[in-house]
């Protein structure tokens, strides 16, 4: 193991973990956000409501992440109305299509856990919320979505790590994230066993850092106290 | 002279699971300051019967009426009967409290919290208001030091007290009990009992479904006995308890000494 290379080199592989993390973090964010009204519309009691999310959770879990950042980066670019629309200086950019994509099939996956923990509500809980003359939107508001957001923070934090592994893809799509980066060094160094295992390294740090704060989270909303009751 | 408006009045109220008919037309009358037991063996539909008068159950037939004010009802596709005003239904809901078995509190707040939250998003109450309110009431029912614990961290009678305060908070107009007592241990039964006897003494108006005999006995102005979703016996707590009428209620009542 050449010790040297790696750290001659870790400044830039830090570089390329700033950008993982800048993906990870807008992608994570914003999709549960987005995920939200998903969510709750996929538990709606009517079917039509349900269709629209359940379509959505369908593309998006159905298919390889990598399909759709290749239909997004290579895809858009073939319709002229997307190429003479404001939004083009965006929709070029590597970045900003990553970013995109990522958000777009990490809320399906969020939408759901989000669905689940919303099922998962024992319901006299939500009994007791409307007996006290909440109506549903305020027991959905006030109740059922603090109570959920406990329910399904760590599948949250699943989709989160699964998410710091799936933003390696960015770098077939010209990116210089962490592996981007790792495969631009190594194609100068011809060092593959130590690039690949200094990046592996980045990876590890970072989610180990995300499993606890996770924790200091959980902790922080009590989440296993709900639990088993 | 003219009766004065019932408090609560539910008049032949059906509801059915399938085909199975378990309330099979039930009319009801509590006026202010009535405590009316429910008795019956499981399956009689006491359970069914409380939950229909605040829709947490659809009935399929029947009239709900708090303080004279009739709640308005339509029939849903499978020919349930559902709140035909949104409005109506939550507010008349904030007016009839209802204590579950299973207390039902939110174990994600703490104590105060789950006594705050309804006065505060449903009677539009401020935070320090609710708050006062809700102090005052956790010393009632004799938890006041434990405001600021989880629902987890308290016995079930303990529990079972501070479900009593957030359904008090709203200032309802009846209260219903569901079997509020049958998921306790047995140490923790009377603690619970001795608040609902000190509501009974304030004049509360209260429909109580329970299997406590002689506490309903006690605090009862009224005892009901269902069977097979109908009243079958019905009178003071000496009548129904000492010379029950029905064969049924004589067999209940002789077996549940």
């Amino acid at each position: 193991m050449n010790w040297e290379v790696i750290i001659k080199w870790l400044p830039r592989l830090a570089q390329g973990a700033t950008l993982t993390l800048e993906l990870v973090a807008i992608a994570v964010l914003a999709g549960l956000i987005l995920a939200i009204p998903l969510g709750i519309a996929r538990s709606s009691r009517h079917w039509y409501v349900r269709a629209l999310p359940y379509g959505y959770i369908f593309f998006f879990r159905g298919t390889p992440l990598l399909v759709q950042l290749f239909l997004v980066y290579y895809g858009l670019a073939q319709f002229d109305a997307i190429r003479t629309s404001s939004l083009w200086p965006y929709l070029r950019d590597p970045f900003w299509c990553t970013v995109i994509t990522m958000t777009l099939h990490t809320a399906a996956y969020i939408a759901e856990i989000l669905r689940g923990a919303l099922q998962a509500i024992p319901r006299g809980e939500i009994e007791a919320a409307r007996a006290l003359g909440m109506s549903r939107a305020k027991a959905l508001f006030y109740i059922m979505l603090p109570r959920a957001a406990r329910i399904g923070l760590p599948a949250y934090s699943n989709e989160v790590i699964l998410m710091l592994k799936a933003s390696a893809l960015a770098s077939t799509v010209t990116l210089l994230e962490l592996t981007g980066m790792a495969r631009t060094i190594i194609a100068r160094t011809y060092l593959p066993v130590e690039i690949f295992f200094a990046a592996g390294l980045f990876y590890l740090l970072i989610s180990f850092l995300m499993v606890r704060a996770f924790k200091l989270l959980e902790r922080w909303l009590r989440v296993d106290a709900c639990q088993g009751r | 002279m003219a009766e004065a408006t019932p408090a609560l009045e539910i008049r032949n109220l059906h509801k059915r699971y399938g085909e199975l008919e378990v309330l099979k037309g039930i009319s009801l009358t509590a006026r202010d300051g009535d405590v009316i037991s429910i008795l019956g063996s499981s399956g009689s539909g006491k359970s069914t019967l409380l939950r229909c008068i605040n829709l947490l159950e659809s009935p399929h037939q029947g009239q709900i009426l708090v303080a004279g004010e009739e709640l308005k009802l339509k029939a849903a596709k499978n020919g349930e009967l559902i709140a035909a005003d949104n409005k109506q239904i939550n507010r008349m809901r904030s007016e009839i409290g209802f204590v579950f078995q299973n207390f039902n509190l939110w174990p994600h707040m703490t104590i105060l919290d789950n006594i705050i939250e309804a006065p505060r998003r449903v009677l539009g109450q401020s935070k320090a208001e609710a708050i006062e309110v809700a102090e005052a009431l956790l010393a009632k029912v004799g938890i006041g030091d434990k405001r600021h614990a989880y629902p987890a961290q308290l016995s079930g009678g303990q529990q079972q007290r501070a479900a009593i305060a957030r359904t008090l908070a709203m200032q309802p107009k009846v209260i219903l009990f569901d079997e509020p007592t049958s998921a306790l241990d047995p140490e923790m039964v009377q603690e619970v009992l001795n608040v609902i006897r000190a509501l009974a003494e304030e004049g509360r108006t209260m429909l109580l479904v329970t299997h406590e005999m002689s506490f309903a006995r006690q605090v009862s102005s009224e005892v009901v006995f269902l069977h097979q979703g109908l009243v079958e016996e019905q009178g003071s707590p000496q009548q129904v308890f000492e010379n029950p009428l029905s064969a049924r209620c004589k067999q209940f009542m002789s077996s549940n000494r």
